[in-house]
């Protein structure tokens, strides 16, 4: 079929309208990605300001500036309040929302499962597991001269180990998607009925720790806490930023990546290794706050699609910006009575969810 | 552009072989069918051919290459493949799908260039105007056709298609079937094909190869190939080869 000069034409407009369009939609979510990030400075300093203590934003400023010019006019507590109580907890809850929102984005993509989270392969209920071993018979641990961080340790082991038993198992039955997530929800079980297990024997005086653990709670994570954190959450979303590509193909499934040259194998098990280290790091500093890794990573691919490119910092900051308002929402609601943030982020969690389950059917 | 599979042997577990030993080469310029029962091996033989299965023995070398020792970058760049549509499910819209197509040129930057060649095909298919669509929303004809897109974008030697046919409508099968002869025959491309409908594997291929249980009944022509001693055995259905009709020239009915 022979095409005339002006069909030509309209087909070379064509094409650079479409490549125009292309472009516009890649700077509008680059734009997209950096108005989240000036929304989640907004709302860490407005965070900041908001508590049981008042502490209005000039005082903020005041106290942050007194760092570099020493100001007279700063009290003790107003510097504690700003560095060791608000500023830790925001910075906590950026963090494990980033963590928690880039697992969850991870594992749904590669089990192909919009259903999946960091804690469906039971990682939260081998954390707990290790975390009531260590709130529960922390006298015959003291051997081991862990301190307080005889807790995350335990937590993270066993949130580890959890995960390496899932992983194995699977192997050596079929290593498919589906038999992954049921060893998983099996292996989490074993490890909730280990811990219910643990709570039944305990004594009345350990058992308020544990649940208050089990809720999770973004304050009181010491510096060490966050360092590791940052860490961890740096490596894993450089490692998955250099992977992009290879992460938006596997989520066509195994055949297509593999024919399309991607090493499905290597990438498969480094996203475990990352999405292990992200949740666990997380659920061992601050235990188990739900929701964040099921839904960021949900609003995340409405908002700007399935690139990994774009949407991995996206996810960042939407992980991150939903877990610090539901802190400061938990935080002021009822002051002085701070809710746990686990409660708050399930109740907007919850009913957000269920509108995009009905929305999607909708469709 | 030259394969040769060499008495390929491949099995699910290590006592029952789907495909038993098989050979046949394939060259540029040549549309071969892969025909046989469900069950033959036909699609494990495919999948063989792109690594997506490590044969347990034989070897399939790509101009003179061991498919299996090669880097995956190099093996996408030579070889791709549509999966039998019904298998996948993919979000995203048409574009970020047939762009997955250039993964094996792409360092990180999708560039100019990258976006030219998907568009270009995209309107060669007469797909363009599809090309914000979510890809989960088409129907099976467009979908089929996306994927033959993205393997098109690849820009290989070689294409692997799986039952490309299978659920489409008349129209829609007779555009893919074109479209596998235009790859041949303007572009010296290679194309293997499973496919069942016997009719277009007489009409369009070079070569037929005919599998029963894992192993070849017969492979040449689609003339000498497809007769009636050969279709009665491996399918055991009689067939009647209509001489004057060059679009269904086969009718098949029951044994009876």
């Amino acid at each position: 079929m022979k095409m005339t000069k002006i069909e030509k034409t309209t087909m070379a407009k064509n094409i650079e309208q479409a490549k125009l369009d292309y472009m516009n939609k890649r700077s509008r979510k680059i734009l997209f990605i950096l108005l989240l990030a000036l929304a989640l400075v907004m709302t860490a300093i407005v965070s900041i300001t908001l508590g049981a203590a008042s502490v209005d934003l000039k005082t903020v400023i005041q106290v942050i500036g007194d760092l570099f010019v020493h100001n007279d006019a700063i009290t003790d507590i107003q510097r504690d309040i700003v560095f060791s109580i608000r500023l830790p907890r925001i910075i906590t809850a950026i963090l494990v929302g980033m963590a928690l929102s880039n697992a969850g984005l991870l594992m749904q993509g590669i089990f192909q499962n919009p259903l999946v989270s960091p804690y469906t392969l039971g990682v939260s209920n081998g954390a707990s597991f290790g975390a009531s071993l260590a709130i529960v018979f922390s006298s015959a641990f003291a051997f081991l001269n862990f301190g307080e961080f005889l807790l995350p340790i335990f937590a993270f082991a066993f949130a580890v180990l959890t995960m390496m038993m899932v992983y194995g198992i699977a192997k050596v039955a079929s290593n498919s998607s589906s038999t992954l997530i049921l060893a998983g929800v099996a292996i989490g079980y074993l490890f909730s009925a280990l811990v219910s297990l643990i709570k039944y024997v305990s004594d009345m005086k350990d058992l308020p720790e544990l649940v208050f653990w089990m809720m999770g709670s973004l304050s009181g994570v010491p510096t060490v806490g966050i360092v590791i954190m940052t860490v961890s959450i740096t490596v894993s979303i450089i490692l998955m930023m250099w992977f992009a590509w290879d992460l938006n193909i596997m989520s066509a499934g195994e055949e297509t990546a593999v024919s399309l040259g991607v090493n499905y194998k290597k990438v498969k098990m480094m996203s475990f290794g990352i999405s292990t280290l992200l949740t666990a790091v997380a659920v061992s500093f601050t235990g188990v706050i739900g929701f964040v890794g099921l839904v960021a990573p949900h609003i995340t691919k409405m908002l700007i699609g399935n690139d990994y490119r774009y949407s991995v910092p996206a996810a960042s900051l939407v992980g991150a910006l939903l877990l610090l308002i539901a802190d400061t929402i938990g935080r002021n609601i009822i002051s002085p009575t701070i809710l746990p943030v686990g409660i708050v982020t399930s109740m907007i969690g919850v009913p957000f969810f269920l509108y995009l389950i009905v929305r999607k059917r909708g469709k | 552009m030259e394969l040769h599979v060499n008495d390929l042997k491949f099995g699910y577990t290590k006592k029952a072989l789907v495909v038993k030993g098989i050979s046949f080469s394939a060259r540029s310029g040549q549309l071969i069918s892969l025909i046989g029962p469900n069950g033959s091996g036909k699609t494990t033989i495919v999948k063989c051919i792109n690594k997506i299965l490590t044969p347990q023995s034989g070897s399939v070398m790509l101009n003179g290459k061991n498919v299996q020792k090669m880097p995956p970058i190099e093996m996408a760049k030579s070889i791709a493949y549509v999966p039998q549509f019904t298998n996948s499910y993919i979000s995203g819209s048409v574009m970020d799908v047939v762009m997955m197509g250039r993964r094996p040129y792409i360092k990180w930057r999708v560039t100019n260039e990258d976006v030219e060649i998907v568009l270009k095909v995209l309107q060669e298919l007469d797909l363009e105007p599809l090309v914000h669509e979510q890809f989960e929303e088409l129907s099976g004809g467009q979908k089929q056709k996306i994927l033959i897109a993205r393997a098109l974008v690849q820009n290989p030697d070689l294409y692997l298609f799986d039952e490309p046919i299978s659920f489409l409508d008349i129209k829609n099968q007779m555009d893919i079937m074109e479209l596998a002869r235009n790859m041949v025959v303007k572009q010296n491309k290679a194309v293997i094909m499973v496919v069942h409908d016997l009719n277009m594997a007489m009409r369009y291929s070079d070569q037929v190869i005919l599998l029963s249980s894992g192993a070849v009944e017969a492979a040449g022509l689609p003339k000498t190939v497809l007769n009636h001693e050969h279709i009665r055995t491996v399918y055991g259905v009689d067939i009647r080869i209509l001489e004057e009709s060059f679009i269904a020239p086969i009718y098949a009915s029951a044994v009876v």
